[in-house]
């Protein structure tokens, strides 16, 4: 695989603040490439300096063999899809106009355009006819952010770049659109830059990961690599911390703690039910959550409803609140020994 | 109430014509302020300074008085249309380009890196993006701006662009709350429905307002094209001061225009403003011309020498010195009319023919009056002091607010008061202007004021307007005013009805 995007020494000063301190860093066509690490590490900075919203105090950043400045700034954009934590989507527009944007300034046929935004829809699982024409605030923050990322996607750029874009949603949203985003990566090849605090987002979707801190980038490898021989402290501590808190492990894994309901039971889509309707014994009127889901994530879930129903490749399950409080109780004994 | 719906159904005419100005004058101003406050706010948006200073500019702009605005602009840009929209649209740019800048200076960061990020020009952003986004914020402003114009183009009527303000004008100085009354709600429901229509727009896409103010545009494109095409060549326009008296005498003068020349075009404008502005409308041919009394040209618009002040104050004809005056300004004034109408000592019929009264030095022998005059009257020279220095007159005088004294006399309160020699109420109340024997009271007799220039050029007109020339008496006049006032006959018919009396019209065949 050859270099998509790469920085040599690059630099960027904020005023007395270095956002970016001598960046090396080499991007591979197709790969998704995460950057990890916590608030002022200069993850996003060093995302938006790729396409231009930002640029480098010093140093340079290849984008395709040729010095990014070389490229007309707005054809640049139109080869770099972006996708937004705030989301964005233009409110005023519709959501097929939204996505139709980079299609229009390319200049595309009408029809090819309409064609490129129904069968985006209908690729990131949203009925072309009920969404074509709605509004973005009429949409839930997760297919809100399908859209979004439909809208960087839909001209075929070979880059898209995410800035922590499943960070505002729900639990339940972020893991299906990390899966989207796995199964989008996995059809259409492009290389993908995605930023994130998050250690376990990065683990589950990156390729190869980058952490950094307070503009210094500390180690890049696989998620197996970062594993298995962190390059320092602070990158073992990062990953470990992710993995060692109780709220961290995927809720499939309490399976123990649950009761198990049968398959054909499941309930429809994840809701805010009332303690009635969610009453022990109506396994149906709970929210169900995909397996993969992390405990911290199901918190807020949990908190609404007081018990959901697990969905897990072992077989489904029921978890109540007072389960969960006792495998955080078991876990508290386990640590302290 | 029952007097403001008869009043309403006398003035309908009216109002739906003043509410027509009304509409167009204030559209227009809105729409020019629109195209001027929105760009400047685009522009302003990346330079902070400029737009603070802007905001203070507008904001300085608006404390002016309106009617110093508007006061400020006649010596600029002259009478009626022009400074009152220059004088609205300064007021409606505040608001609308303080909203557009909030609006879109508020715009979420999110959004603007987004069209940033996705390789927008300037111009796509700018349309597709911001202005879609800000755009409740700026109909905001314009709403804001829109009723402050509706309410600011009621001071139109006192330079004569007409408008809502001509009604409630005319109600006040004729007297009459119902016309006032009518005239503001007129202006109040329109701000309102306005204000409405605006909030309907507020919530509108992007694209159908844009669809609305084209059609506004258009509209206005194309009503203004009618008009330029449809205007006629040659047309005379005649304008008349506030009240019923200017508007008979313009009536007449038309009618006479049109028996010498059917074919020409007049057009009136009746209750048009006052003195001076009627006087820099026929300066700067806005109007053609207009009825002015000879004292008024003497005492306000021209500079008589000493001599010449002394002959007007020992009771010398004033004409010829008017209009010698006029000249120099390149002005002239036809022969008068025969009426003076001029201050009057006014006492009731009754008390006339009891006492056997005339004159004010047959008042004069009277002892033990009781008196209610105008306060400025009662400390003029050419009023009461006056009469007392010339006619040793000796009265017990109680100062009255003008509009009460002819009803005080009325009903028996006081037995003398003061006027004008023309006023409908001396019909009305049956009351007598007693005459000046001794010719205190400045002369004021009524003539059209025109350019000598347009004199020069309309021989036949000049011709028939002299045909009043020494007609209509204070009598004759105080009966054609009390057929207006009181009796709501149009003026046109009272003009017509006198003339043909008087054998100075003939009757259509």
């Amino acid at each position: 695989m050859g270099e998509m995007i790469e920085f040599s020494h690059v630099t960027k000063q904020f005023a007395d603040n270095t956002a970016v301190a001598d960046l090396n860093l080499a991007i591979r066509a197709g790969e998704l490439f995460v950057l990890v690490g916590t608030s002022g590490s200069g993850k996003t900075t060093t995302l938006k300096m790729i396409n231009r919203l930002v640029a480098p105090t010093s140093g340079t950043i290849t984008f395709d063999g040729k010095g990014l400045n070389a490229f007309n700034l707005r054809r640049l954009r139109w080869d770099i899809g972006y996708v937004l934590q705030q989301i964005a989507l233009f409110p005023t527009m519709t959501v097929g106009q939204n996505i139709a944007l980079i299609p229009e300034m390319k200049k595309w046929p009408r029809t090819k355009v309409k064609q490129a935004v129904d069968e985006g829809l209908r690729s990131v699982g949203l009925d072309p006819k009920t969404y074509r024409d709605r509004l973005p605030s009429e949409l839930s923050g997760g297919e809100q952010q399908r859209i979004g990322i439909l809208r960087a996607l839909v001209a075929r750029p070979p880059v898209i770049l995410m800035d922590e874009p499943f960070s505002a949603l729900d639990p339940l949203s972020r893991t299906q659109l990390q899966d989207l985003v796995l199964e989008l990566h996995a059809r259409l090849g492009m290389t993908i830059v995605f930023v994130t605090h998050d250690m376990n987002e990065a683990m589950r979707l990156g390729d190869r990961i980058a952490v950094m801190k307070e503009g210094h980038l500390l180690q890049v490898g696989t998620p197996t690599e970062i594993a298995e021989a962190p390059a320092n402290t602070f990158v073992a501590d990062f990953f470990a911390s992710a993995q060692r808190s109780p709220l961290s492990v995927a809720v499939a894994s309490l399976a123990p703690y649950g009761t198990a309901v049968g398959r054909g039971e499941e309930a429809g889509a994840a809701s805010g039910e009332s303690d009635l309707q969610s009453a022990p014994g109506l396994s149906t009127g709970a929210p169900v959550v995909s397996g993969q889901t992390t405990l911290s994530e199901l918190l807020p879930e949990l908190a609404e409803s007081n018990h959901v129903t697990v969905k897990a490749q072992e077989g489904n399950f029921d978890l109540s609140a007072s389960a969960v409080l006792r495998y955080l109780a078991d876990n508290e004994k386990e640590q302290s020994k | 109430m029952k007097d403001v719906w008869q009043t309403f159904l006398d003035q309908r005419g009216a109002l739906v014509q003043q509410l027509g100005q009304h509409i167009e004058l204030s559209l227009l101003a809105l729409l020019v302020a629109v195209v001027i406050a929105v760009p400047l706010a685009i522009w302003a948006q990346p330079h902070k300074r400029a737009a603070n200073f802007l905001l203070q500019l507008t904001g300085i702009l608006q404390t002016i008085p309106s009617l110093a605005v508007l006061g400020l602009l006649i010596p600029l840009v002259g009478i009626g249309n022009p400074p009152t929209l220059i004088a609205l649209v300064i007021y409606a740019l505040l608001p609308i380009f303080q909203n557009t800048y909030v609006g879109l200076d508020e715009i979420d960061p999110a959004y603007k890196e987004a069209a940033e990020a996705f390789g927008m020009s300037r111009w796509r952003k700018l349309v597709k993006v911001e202005l879609p986004l800000a755009m409740p914020v700026i109909i905001g402003g314009i709403r804001t701006a829109m009723v402050l114009i509706i309410g600011t183009a009621t001071l139109g009527a006192f330079i004569g662009a007409g408008g809502l303000g001509t009604m409630i004008m005319t109600g006040i100085n004729a007297n009459i709350p119902a016309m006032t009354f009518i005239g503001a709600l007129a202006a109040a429901l329109l701000a309102l429905a306005f204000s409405a229509g605006l909030s309907v727009l507020q919530k509108l896409r992007w694209r159908q307002v844009l669809l609305v103010l084209g059609v506004v545009v258009v509209g206005f494109g194309g009503y203004g094209v009618y008009q330029a095409v449809a205007a006629p060549k040659d047309e005379i326009v005649i304008a008349g001061k506030m009240g019923s008296e200017p508007s008979v005498l313009i009536n007449m003068y038309k009618l006479l225009i049109q028996q010498a020349d059917p074919s020409v075009q007049v057009t009136l404008k009746p209750n048009f403003g006052q003195t001076s502005f009627l006087y820099s409308a026929v300066q700067n041919d806005k109007i053609d011309l207009y009825p002015e009394f000879t004292g008024t040209v003497v005492t306000s618009l021209v500079k008589p020498r000493k001599a010449q002040n002394a002959a007007i104050a020992a009771g010398n004809d004033s004409y010829p010195i008017a209009k010698s005056l006029l000249n120099k300004e390149g002005l002239t004034l036809l022969t008068p009319m025969k009426y003076n109408n001029t201050y009057a000592v006014v006492v009731t019929q009754a008390f006339a023919k009891a006492h056997n009264i005339k004159t004010i030095s047959d008042l004069a022998r009277e002892r033990g009056l009781i008196a209610g005059f105008d306060v400025e009257f009662n400390n003029r020279q050419d009023g009461y002091k006056g009469l007392q220095k010339l006619y040793g007159l000796s009265l017990n005088v109680k100062t009255m607010s003008p509009d009460l004294r002819y009803s005080v006399i009325h009903s028996g309160k006081i037995q003398v008061t003061d006027g004008y020699s023309t006023d409908s109420q001396i019909r009305q109340y049956k009351l007598l202007a007693l005459q000046d024997d001794k010719k205190l009271f400045p002369i004021y007799q009524g003539a059209p004021l025109m350019k000598a220039s347009f004199a020069a050029k309309h021989p036949a007109l000049v011709k028939a307007l002299n045909k009043l020339g020494g007609q209509i008496t204070e009598t004759q006049m105080q009966e054609m005013n009390y057929e207006v006032n009181v009796q709501k006959r149009s003026a046109a018919s009272v003009a017509k009805a006198f003339l043909l009396k008087q054998g100075l019209l003939k009757e259509a065949k």
